[in-house]
């Protein structure tokens, strides 16, 4: 099938230098905060960074989806979802950090301030889950599923020889928590892959 | 042929113009209800506008 006049514009440079340089100021105002030793105001003014760099990322996004014909009513809401996820990830972490510091919690107190963080990880996978299923083009969704089987599997191949490598005592230990990170970073990089014609 | 744009299809199809970027280069095969809306819109029968597998791989041979 071939009907129309037009081929596939790349519009997604533009996109690409924000992230890059919202990374590197992002670097830079982490370094600039370990070196001056601001302690808990520079925990918050990264935090702010963080939110701001996320918010405008995703603003970026959604406008290049829009300017490019790929934007989803779907797409719209899990970005709203993601974003709200983002800054309760953010200040939970900050709020749970903050309170295992300073205050003497209980045990039970102290299973709920470090369950704090997980709610925003855990929202996020929710919107990821709420983006499949509300998902109305086909395209798309096909797209989801295989990214997320791509990320699945860069997952389960990493946490697996990263595994045994920490078993035998040839690696640091990675917190568990950073099967989300390593997930999403798989999901990133199906976007890479050539897969080329069917 | 149409002097549509893909963004035009887009919009006449309701599904997002990668997709039908995706159809035309052969990366994507569309489920059966979208197939038969494309040809609908051509006015044209499915055989006509998308080619089938079978007959495409026994002209290879």
């Amino acid at each position: 099938m071939s009907a129309t006049t037009d081929a596939e514009p790349s519009g997604s440079r533009k996109l690409y230098l924000i992230a890059l340089a919202e990374a590197i100021a992002l670097a830079a105002a982490a370094a600039a905060v370990i070196r001056l030793d601001l302690g808990w105001i520079g925990t918050v003014l990264l935090s702010v960074l963080v939110i701001l760099f996320g918010y405008t990322m995703f603003r970026a996004g959604e406008r290049q989806a829009k300017a490019s014909g790929n934007f989803s009513i779907a797409i719209g809401r899990y970005n709203r979802r993601m974003m709200a996820a983002g800054a309760f990830y953010v200040v939970g972490l900050f709020a749970a950090v903050w309170a295992h510091d300073t205050l003497k919690l209980s045990s039970a107190a102290a299973f709920a301030v470090a369950f704090l963080p997980s709610i925003g990880v855990l929202w996020m996978v929710w919107a990821m889950g709420r983006l499949l299923a509300e998902e109305q083009d086909e395209y798309l969704r096909h797209r989801l599923v295989r990214s997320s089987l791509f990320g699945l599997g860069t997952l389960l191949t990493l946490a697996t020889v990263w595994g045994f490598f920490e078993q035998f005592d040839l690696v640091p230990h990675v917190p568990t928590w950073a099967a989300v990170p390593v997930f999403a970073v798989g999901l990133g990089l199906a976007n890479c892959v050539p897969w080329g014609r069917k | 042929m149409r002097d549509w744009s893909q963004q035009d299809l887009a919009e006449k199809l309701e599904v997002s113009r990668q997709s039908v970027n995706a159809i035309e280069t052969g990366r994507y095969d569309p489920s059966l209800p979208l197939a038969f809306r494309i040809a609908e819109l051509f006015d044209l029968p499915i055989e006509e506008v998308f080619e089938s597998p079978t007959r495409r791989s026994s002209k290879a041979i």
